[in-house]
């Protein structure tokens, strides 16, 4: 998979007109990013919570606009933006969870909700992807799907994720090989 | 090839497997997201226009661009619409009032009072004019009598005429 840092190239012109707000240059950035956003959400927080984080994303976005720097990672910012709004609700879902463990009220598991009807995808192979997926350690799982889909090296993952290079690498290639066995044993 | 190539290949080929079984996602509610963005935008933007404390504070051009926005039908029909609902509110507001004080607004004894006092007073006025009318009669009355008293002598008409 080649991974290039071509965000400058790419989104340069659109991203500096979104600066000036300009309102028909967020049409592309919302068509490009939202469903790479929330395929990465949506393996995070509970489907229910999915779209109104996807939009939460792009009003962060909007907001904030101004202050980024383009310094041809672009994708990687909002991927950022992305990942502190999915641990900020992740850790307000365990907040939740506690206050029903100590109710004795039984949490309901957050669903997963594929929308795959609409192309040739193994819808079994999917589901049994996705519970693999869910399965990862937090950091290999985020260290997988930001790669898939952001499309960032892992010179950036590493930077987002505040780990060494190798650790990235290592958690990457050990969710993976882990993904692959799961998958091999179910067959 | 060392192990770190070594790896990064093995990365690599994982993830080919991975993007084969892991499907791209849809994102049903696009254009709505587009439209959210839109708004966030004007937002931001009226507020930074509108901020007291900022450096842009244009109310005059604010106020300006907010009467050029075209009205569409949607928001001339929702005008009317409130128009009529508030003389329709209105209306139905005096009916009730009028009603209320109809029917449950009892007659009290000063109602009476007055009522009567005003009736004495009306039948005091036919009295007086009464009486002034039959003043005048009975003076004519009199005056005729003293004519004819006067001419008593005097045949005015012969009685052969009837």
């Amino acid at each position: 998979m080649n991974r290039t840092q071509t965000s400058s190239d790419q989104w340069g012109e659109t991203v500096r007109r979104a600066q000036n707000l300009d309102p028909e240059s967020f049409d592309p950035i919302v068509e490009e990013f939202a469903p790479r956003v929330r395929g990465f959400l949506r393996r995070f927080v509970p489907e229910r919570e999915v779209d109104d984080l996807v939009q939460e994303v792009f009003l962060r976005m909007v907001r904030s606009i101004k202050s980024y720097q383009d310094n041809g990672k672009f994708e990687a910012w909002v991927f950022q933006i992305a990942r502190n709004l999915a641990r900020d609700q992740m850790r307000r879902n365990e907040r939740g969870l506690m206050v029903q463990d100590e109710s004795s009220e039984q949490y309901v598991a957050p669903e997963s909700s594929p929308q795959f009807d609409s192309h040739p995808y193994d819808s079994d192979a999917v589901e049994s992807i996705e519970a693999a997926l869910m399965r990862l350690p937090e950091a290999e799982r985020e260290v997988i799907l930001l790669r898939h889909f952001a499309r960032l090296p892992f010179e950036e993952i590493a930077r987002i994720m505040a780990t060494p290079l190798g650790t990235a690498l290592a958690r990457s290639h050990r969710g993976l090989t882990n993904l692959r066995r799961m998958m091999e044993e179910r067959l | 090839m060392n192990d770190d190539q070594r790896r990064q290949n093995e990365i690599d080929q994982l993830e080919q497997w991975l993007a084969r079984h892991l499907p791209p996602e849809n994102v049903a509610n696009i254009e709505h997201l587009k439209l959210r963005v839109r708004i966030e935008l004007g937002e931001n933007w009226l507020g930074t226009h509108l901020d007291p404390a900022g450096d842009q504070v244009d109310a005059g051009l604010v106020n300006e661009v907010l009467n050029a926005l075209p009205q569409s039908e949607r928001h001339r029909k929702r005008n009317a619409r409130f128009v009529w609902a508030c003389v329709g509110i209105g209306m139905a507001a005096v009916l009730a009032v009028s009603i209320w004080n109809s029917s449950v607004s009892p007659v009290s004894n000063g109602d009476l009072a007055m009522v009567e006092s005003n009736d004495e007073l009306w039948l005091d006025s036919i009295e007086e004019s009464v009486d002034e009318d039959l003043e005048e009669i009975e003076d004519e009355i009199s005056e005729l009598s003293d004519f004819l008293a006067l001419n008593n002598d005097t045949q005015w008409f012969d009685d052969t005429d009837f």
